[in-house]
């Protein structure tokens, strides 16, 4: 127990200290990884990823929109639209991420809402639930468009894993900063920590 | 009309507990009315009973097991069911009064109606398993019932006293119900009378016997099981009451009653019940006249009455069977009034010890005048219902020497002796507590200013002490109306019974007369008598035998220690006992089918490529484990992961293979954020050898187990799959040329909608363990900003 | 081919489960993590490997295609299995918080639980 007692006594009082200071704290013995994520990246990933955002997402919903027919779908789309956000929030910080004020954990309501959705929507016709329908659009210009309700529900899917990836990452990567001070319990001297008046 | 009638306290409980939380002052009254229309409802069929066409109900449960919801009134069933109404709405009246409003009062009233359910369920149920049901149900509730004042340890002792020597007879009973269906094919108990010769004659006769009577006996508190009873006197006094003396322990009387035609009849059964129950009665009644406490006294009391009802059930004529049933209504009457006057003394004295009462007679006459009728009906003197009794208690007996227990020869004689003695100590201990608690002086000391109970618990003894004259006025009408309906359909013939004050000059009034006379002289001699009593050396007591082998040391601590072998509360243990169980269960079923399985499949060429990526993912890991750091151990986990999606791709799966790649990607990203707020080692806590070995063991037969699995699960197919449906219909029914897409969007949508559920509640489930609140931590550094 | 990756299958199984059965709690993790893995192989190899090409319908029709039901519960499994990681990670970070240490030797419960 002892080696962790003294980790969490320097970095509990050192936590005061830093936060005014701005230097990353130091866990024992690991490489830092600094307290804001975007200090101390390489410039040339601070410019690209201005550009390679909009290529991430490109990819992304081209492989949700080819998935009925090619490799890819909605898992694969929300994954990438999601590490294409994980890379901008890696490289930019939290300043941006604050800055793009979305709360990802609506998106992950709207996709549920979005399949359940077209699944009531089949119920609503009288077809049992999740019934999906398909066919071919002439259009004057682009041709023949293969369109399928399978789409509205892949949307849903889509939006519901990146929101779900996106949360999590958010939640982690913002816990323990200004705002939350970082909650290390110290409990002197005890062999057992084991907290009683939790239910 | 039947059913309805017994779940409505069952449906009534459960909607009192639903709500119960605003009415909990005012329960009582809530509750009041359902045993009262239970009890109208019974008298309503009285004449119907009487002219043989009482209430019944039937709605098959489980046919192949014989098990029918089955109910049905009949003469024996609608006596108790009388009893146990009428008591009922007495006892929620009294309760009223006796409970304070900040006791729980929902929790009481609740378990007050789930035991009138059940206790009208066991003696109304027609299908033995019915009964069985009903009668543990009233074990339970009235093992919540005891406890009910659960802080007081002397509660908890008495009430898993209970619930052990209940539950243990109900085991026996269980196993005779069984052991009747085997031998006789039905669980309906008029089939099963019919079939008597079978049983009778069958070798599971005598095991049938014995479990069933240890069952009633358990239940009635006879010897040796009696010593539940009196520690269950922690119950409030109501309780006590209506479980512990009027109709609860009335249930084991119930049952030997419906089972003397079908299991009674011969020398054993003659033998031993009436044994047991005459016993009971002197041994109840000695350890009566020994104790202070006044419940106490009404517990052993209840004992020795029992007891001699069981005695009457024992001796097995039609005069003693109707001597039982009378006596049961009786009992009833003056010991419920007198439990009640117990907890009117208590209430306002604040103290039971007759060492501290006297003389309350002049501060609580109505009182004193209800349980004047109480004692000496009980008693057994005239103008009361006891006497009654007691006289028909003499004429059985007698009756009995020349008549069923002939068989004992001149031992016979015994039997009247015995009765004898044992209601000499009921007279004594009747009297004793009467001029004890009433007579003399007034003492200076007593814990509260004694005055008269309130109105609202004065009336239920008093309509049960009234009850004392009435039957012993009019006990002819209690003959035609009820008990010649019982003992006819317990006899199967019509009977006609007639119960008087004066059987002229007979042996059983000489014994009475030497009963009254014995009697008074011990309650006169009793000082001297009591240093005799006190100065006997002690026999083996069952509450010793009881305290060895139950509570403390004995069993209880034994399961604990069981308990403790497996329950470690090591996270590693139990998952251990699941490996261990996994891989038994899945060996086990594989040695079993050896010989219909092959186990090396046809194997398909492989590249050297394969070789190297196979020995890719066993070094990383080899590399996760052996790792002292979290980060090489974290990057290994990811080539890991992406040799896996490598693989994914070279076997023709592009859309795993694009997953694989992200997720791993956002894994490791997830990881590497998160270790800002894990611990920095990585490497294992030291373990002893021993355990390091037994966790390689276990982890490489886990992995063999699972390779083989592996290779039996590719070298056999049972069945052709059902993916060719999806490939040869993907274009047609959903117009899809991605069949794995097409699968779970549009085939299998459902199973995807599920899936999101679930990513779902996990990001659900993370942002809510970060945002939660800190436990408050010892030494706080830093404000908490919420 | 089949032999082989039945072998890789159980070397995943049995790093996964020795790591599962440590005290650390990170160390726990990361076996559910090689667990994890070892069930999408085992699923991958319940379908026939080698069987033909990829479960993609294109003008040319193909002589035979990969089993694609293994391949849709995989790719649930997948997700699933990155959903809790996720979790347990999560989990981990807050037990270390609140309980001031990552050994479940220290972490066990009260004798009267």
């Amino acid at each position: 127990m002892k080696p962790y007692a003294k980790t969490k006594t320097s970095e509990t009082l050192s936590n005061k200290t830093d936060r005014a200071a701005g230097s990353p704290k130091t866990p024992q013995a690991e490489p830092t990884a600094p307290r804001d994520a975007s200090k101390g990246n390489p410039l040339i990933l601070q410019t690209s990823i201005r550009w390679l955002v909009y290529i991430i997402l490109f990819l992304a919903f081209f492989l949700f929109w080819y998935g009925h027919h090619a490799p890819g779908g909605g898992f694969i789309a929300g994954l990438i639209t999601a590490a294409a956000v994980l890379l901008a929030y890696l490289a930019l910080g939290s300043r941006w991420l604050h800055s793009l004020d979305f709360d990802f954990k609506y998106l992950v309501a709207i996709g549920l809402s979005l399949a359940l959705v077209c699944g009531l929507a089949a119920v609503l016709l009288g077809r049992p639930f999740l019934t999906h329908s398909f066919g071919v659009l002439s259009l004057p210009l682009l041709g023949d468009i293969q369109w399928t309700t399978a789409t509205v529900f892949d949307l849903g899917v889509y939006c519901t894993v990146c929101g779900a990836c996106l949360s999590i990452i958010t939640a982690i990567g913002e816990s323990g900063r200004d705002g939350r001070p970082d909650r290390k319990v110290h409990i002197p001297g005890r062999q057992n920590p084991r907290h009683k008046d939790e239910a | 009309m039947l059913a309805a009638i017994i779940l409505l306290p069952f449906l009534y409980g459960i909607a009192l507990a639903c709500c119960g939380c605003k009415l909990s002052p005012r329960a009582g009254l809530f509750v009041l009315p359902v045993p009262i229309v239970l009890f109208l409802y019974f008298v309503w069929q009285i004449p119907r009973v009487a002219a043989g066409a009482g209430a019944a109900f039937s709605c098959p449960l489980l046919p192949q097991l014989g098990i029918d919801f089955a109910l049905g009134l009949n003469g024996v069933s609608l006596i108790f069911a009388l009893l146990i109404s009428g008591i009922g709405a007495l006892i929620c009246c009294y309760s009223i009064g006796y409970l304070k409003p900040q006791e729980n009062l929902t929790a009481y009233y609740c378990l007050i109606l789930f035991f009138l359910g059940a206790m009208l369920g066991v003696v109304v149920a027609r299908n033995l398993m019915v009964l069985y049901l009903f009668w543990e149900w009233t074990s339970v509730t009235s093992f919540l019932l005891i406890g009910f004042w659960h802080d007081r340890s002397r509660a908890r002792y008495g009430a898993q006293k209970a619930l052990f020597l209940t539950v243990c007879g109900g085991f026996c009973l269980f196993a005779a119900f069984v052991l009747l269906y085997t031998v006789a094919g039905s669980l309906d108990i008029d089939t099963l009378l019919q079939r008597k010769e079978l049983i009778l004659h069958s070798p599971a006769y005598i095991p049938i016997l014995i479990l069933t009577v240890l069952g009633a006996f358990t239940k009635s508190a006879q010897i040796p099981f009696h010593i539940w009873l009196p520690d269950a006197m922690e119950a409030p006094t109501p309780i006590s009451c209506f479980l512990h003396s009027a109709t609860m322990v009335k249930a084991g009387i119930y049952l030997l009653l419906i089972m003397t035609p079908l299991l009674g009849g011969n020398a054993l059964w003659f033998a031993a019940v009436s044994g047991v129950g005459l016993l009971s009665l002197i041994w109840g009644a000695y350890q009566a006249l020994k104790q202070t406490d006044l419940k106490a006294i009404l517990a052993y009391s209840t004992v020795s009455q029992l007891g001699l009802i069981v005695a009457l059930i024992g001796f097995g004529s039609q005069a003693s069977l109707t001597a039982a049933l009378f006596h049961t209504v009786n009992h009833a009457t003056f010991k419920g009034s007198l439990f009640l006057v117990a907890g009117m003394i208590d209430h306002s004295c604040g103290t039971r010890d007759v060492r501290r009462l006297g003389g309350l007679a002049k501060v609580m006459p109505r009182t004193a005048v209800l349980a004047a009728c109480g004692c000496l009906a009980m008693a057994g003197l005239p103008p009361f219902n006891g006497f009654l009794s007691k006289e028909l208690f003499f004429g059985s007996a007698l009756e009995a020497v020349s008549g069923n227990l002939a068989f004992l020869g001149g031992a016979a004689w015994l039997i009247p002796a015995l009765a004898v003695l044992g209601s000499i100590f009921t007279f004594a201990y009747c009297l004793l507590i009467l001029f004890r608690v009433f007579a003399g002086p007034l003492p200076a000391a007593l814990p509260q200013t004694p005055h008269e109970a309130p109105r609202i618990m004065l009336w239920p003894s008093a309509i049960l002490a009234s009850f004392t004259l009435i039957i012993a006025f009019f006990p002819n009408l209690l003959a035609r109306y009820l008990l010649t309906p019982a003992i006819s359909g317990l006899l199967g013939e019509t009977v006609r019974i007639h119960i008087a004050f004066w059987h002229g000059f007979n042996l059983s009034l000489l014994m009475t007369l030497l009963v009254f006379a014995l009697g008074f002289a011990l309650y006169k001699a009793w000082p001297q008598a009591r240093k005799l009593f006190f100065g006997l050396p002690k026999l083996c007591s069952a509450n010793a035998v009881y305290d060895r082998l139950i509570p403390g040391n004995g069993l209880i601590a034994a399961a604990g220690k069981v308990t403790d072998l497996y329950m470690t509360r090591r996270l590693q243990d139990y998952i251990v006992f699941n490996l261990l169980f996994f891989l038994c269960m899945t060996l086990g079923s594989i040695f079993c089918h050896v010989h219909g399985l092959r186990l090396l499949p046809e194997i398909s060429p492989v590249s050297p490529f394969a070789y190297a990526w196979a020995a890719c993912i066993i070094a990383a890991a080899i590399a996760v484990v052996r790792s002292q750091n979290r980060i090489p151990a974290v990057l290994s986990l990811g080539a890991i992961g992406y040799s896996v999606s490598f693989f994914f791709a070279v076997f023709c799966a592009p859309d795993l293979a694009l997953t694989q790649l992200l997720i791993e990607t956002v894994s490791l990203a997830l990881f590497f954020l998160a270790f800002r707020h894990l611990p920095a080692s990585f490497a294992d806590k030291p373990q002893s050898r021993r355990r390091k070995r037994f966790n390689l063991l276990i982890a490489l037969l886990t992995g063999c187990c699972v390779s083989l699995v592996a290779l039996i699960g590719q070298s056999n197919r049972m069945f052709s799959g059902i993916s060719g449906y999806y490939v040869e219909n993907a274009k047609a029914l959903t117009g899809g040329s991605n069949i794995v897409n097409v699968i779970l969007v549009d085939f299998r949508g459902l199973d995807t909608m599920g899936e999101i559920s679930v990513i779902a509640v996990a990001a659900i489930g993370v942002f809510v363990l970060i945002g939660l609140s800190p436990v408050k931590p010892f030494n706080r550094q830093g404000g908490d900003r919420q | 081919m089949e032999l082989l990756i039945a072998i890789v299958i159980g070397a995943l199984f049995s790093a996964g489960i020795y790591l599962l059965l440590s005290r650390t709690l990170l160390r726990i993790l990361l076996g559910v993590s090689l667990t994890t893995h070892g069930v999408l192989l085992l699923l991958l190899a319940m379908g026939k490997l080698n069987a033909g090409a990829a479960p993609l319908l294109h003008a040319r029709a193909a002589a035979a295609y990969a089993d694609p039901l293994p391949q849709a519960l995989i790719l649930t499994a997948i997700v699933i299995g990155f959903g809790i990681t996720a979790f347990l990670i999560v989990l981990c970070y807050r037990a270390y918080q609140v309980l001031g240490s990552d050994d479940t030797e220290l972490c066990r419960g009260a004798e009267n639980e």
